[in-house]
């Protein structure tokens, strides 16, 4: 009995050690970083770095544009993803189906040299905007930046959410959606009453996917920009990389203390009410 | 009726608006000064006369295979210690995985520096590959597939009187195919994008993966850059087409029947 109870642990162990050495140990260590002022002989701080963080104008920016593209970005891509799998659970569609993962096997390198051609400004999407009158948009550096790397971030993703939704859909027994399945009214009550609560565990985890491939978006950002992104691309992985440059690692390892809280955070709320669901559907 | 309809319609939009990238990137790279309207003229340059491509290209096989040799296999046995078993602390430490996940690299860059800087790794393939290895995206996906692996195929092998290790490689890893394909293919498609980890870990040109040299000195390129782009993108597309089934088993957490 008393082997049994750490067997677990066994399997876990290989993984836990590497990222115990390269991630957790390195980031526990660099708490301390956030509290001490001074290069070579670090003295306590308590958090003066922290309102001196707070009083940057970069870091506002980063957090600002982070946190809007999080919250434009993920929850159009669960809603979505919801809507294209509730499809894709309905029909066949090979093609579709095939078509709408590639997004996510083509290299960002060759997908954003791609994006360029077409959204650029003599690319085919510009030419229609001129066709109708439209003046020419500039999709990658004016105001439009982040609106196209939500695109850029739903394109890519959505495909994977949809599989993910498909799955959990599809899953339901026939009969649910013959009883309900007679005009758009009540397949919009079918939508509400049968299939939201039994996708809502699938939900959470949609979720968290989609906030890790939203910090992933800084591959397309550097992409795009290298170091200097304009001002409405510039979020908190550039802020972080180029403080990175300058040697700022005081600065940088307290707003990377701040990101990971607020990642705890979010997390340990997403938990909490999954396990509140798991114990609501007796599992 | 109507609104059956009209989601078949956007499915069919979105399916093409997938593909629009892939094809802007063909027609660029069909395209060279010159008097033809249509050449091949980029992709004889890019393989026969430019050094760059050739060691990005190898650059990152070498760090996509290391890190899946690496990664795939811990994380599969990372993933059935979590599914199958309870042990002091498991909660917590499945938690701190879920937050490694998550976590922007960018968040450890100045720690991560300093242990390959101690080590002597910084600058060498390793550098890239090591903190990749031991990301925890396979662990999470694998132990959400192994949740459905049942309890009482696993006690019935107990009897038979395998061991624990025997349960995990001769009952549990072949029933999990599709989601061991699932993180291969995901793992591989992430690495051979990495660009986080070389900006900051490596210095010479010659140990760049190839997205970094594409995105960032396109002038060593000489005009090929999307002919180069659709090379890059071949082993990932064949990966792609060749893996396609499970890979949607595997991402669809399927029930392990």
């Amino acid at each position: 009995m008393h082997k049994k109870r750490w067997t677990g642990l066994w399997f876990v162990l290989p993984s836990f050690l590497g990222t115990g050495v390269f991630t957790i140990f390195p980031f526990f260590s660099s708490i301390g970083y956030a509290f001490t002022k001074g290069t070579g002989k670090a003295e306590f701080a308590g958090f003066a770095n922290f309102r001196e963080l707070f009083r940057n104008d970069a870091y506002r920016l980063a957090v600002k544009n982070t946190l809007l593209f999080i919250v434009e970005g993920v929850p159009l891509l669960v809603v979505l993803g919801l809507l294209l799998g509730i499809v894709l659970a309905k029909w066949k569609l090979t093609f579709e189906r095939w078509a709408i993962l590639i997004p996510m096997a083509l290299p960002t390198a060759a997908a954003l040299l791609g994006w360029q051609a077409v959204l650029g400004e003599n690319g085919p999407v510009n030419g229609l905007i001129r066709l109708f009158g439209g003046p020419t948009v500039d999709f990658f550096t004016g105001g439009f930046a982040r609106k196209t790397l939500v695109f850029l971030f739903l394109v890519k993703n959505l495909g994977y959410m949809a599989i993910l939704f498909a799955g959990a859909v599809s899953s339901l027994p026939k009969e649910y959606g013959e009883a309900f399945a007679l005009d758009s009214s009540s397949r919009i009550r079918y939508l509400r009453h049968v299939i939201l609560p039994s996708v809502r565990g699938m939900v959470l985890f949609v979720c968290v996917l989609s906030l890790m491939y939203s910090f992933q978006i800084f591959r397309e950002v550097y992409g795009l920009y290298g170091d200097r992104p304009p001002q409405q691309a510039y979020m908190l992985q550039h802020f972080m990389n180029n403080n990175f440059y300058k040697l700022h690692y005081q600065r940088l390892s307290t707003a990377a203390l701040l990101l990971v809280l607020g990642i705890s955070a979010v997390l340990a709320v997403f938990l909490w009410r999954q396990e509140k669901i798991a114990a609501e559907e007796g599992i | 009726m109507h609104l059956k309809k009209t989601g078949w319609w956007l499915t069919v939009g979105f399916a093409l608006i997938c593909l629009l990238p892939f094809a802007g990137v063909i027609a660029g790279s069909l395209r060279y000064p010159g008097p033809l309207p249509v050449t091949l003229e980029q992709y004889g340059r890019a393989l026969l006369q430019n050094m760059t491509f050739y060691t990005g290209f190898w650059n990152s096989c070498w760090n996509t295979v290391l890190i899946l040799a690496i990664n795939i296999p811990i994380s599969m046995l990372a993933g059935f210690g979590f599914s199958q078993y309870w042990f002091p602390g498991k909660d917590a430490l499945y938690w701190l995985y879920v937050v490694l996940m998550l976590m922007p690299f960018q968040a450890v860059v100045v720690p991560q520096y300093i242990i390959l800087q101690k080590t002597g790794l910084l600058g060498s393939r390793w550098a890239v590959i090591l903190p990749c290895a031991f990301s925890t995206f396979a662990a999470f996906l694998l132990s959400q597939y192994m949740k459905g692996i049942s309890r009482e195929l696993l006690d019935a092998g107990r009897i038979d009187g395998l061991g624990e290790f025997a349960l995990f490689w001769k009952l549990a890893a072949p029933l999990c195919r599709p989601a061991v394909t699932a993180a291969v293919v995901l793992v591989f498609f992430s690495s051979w994008s990495m660009v986080e980890q070389p900006v900051v870990f490596l210095d010479e040109i010659s140990r760049f993966p190839l997205p970094v040299l594409l995105s960032r000195s396109a002038a060593l390129f000489d005009g090929t850059a999307p002919a180069c782009g659709i090379l890059f993108s071949i082993l990932p597309i064949l990966l792609y087409r060749f893996c396609y089934n499970d890979l949607v088993e595997g991402i669809s957490l399927g029930c392990v029947k």
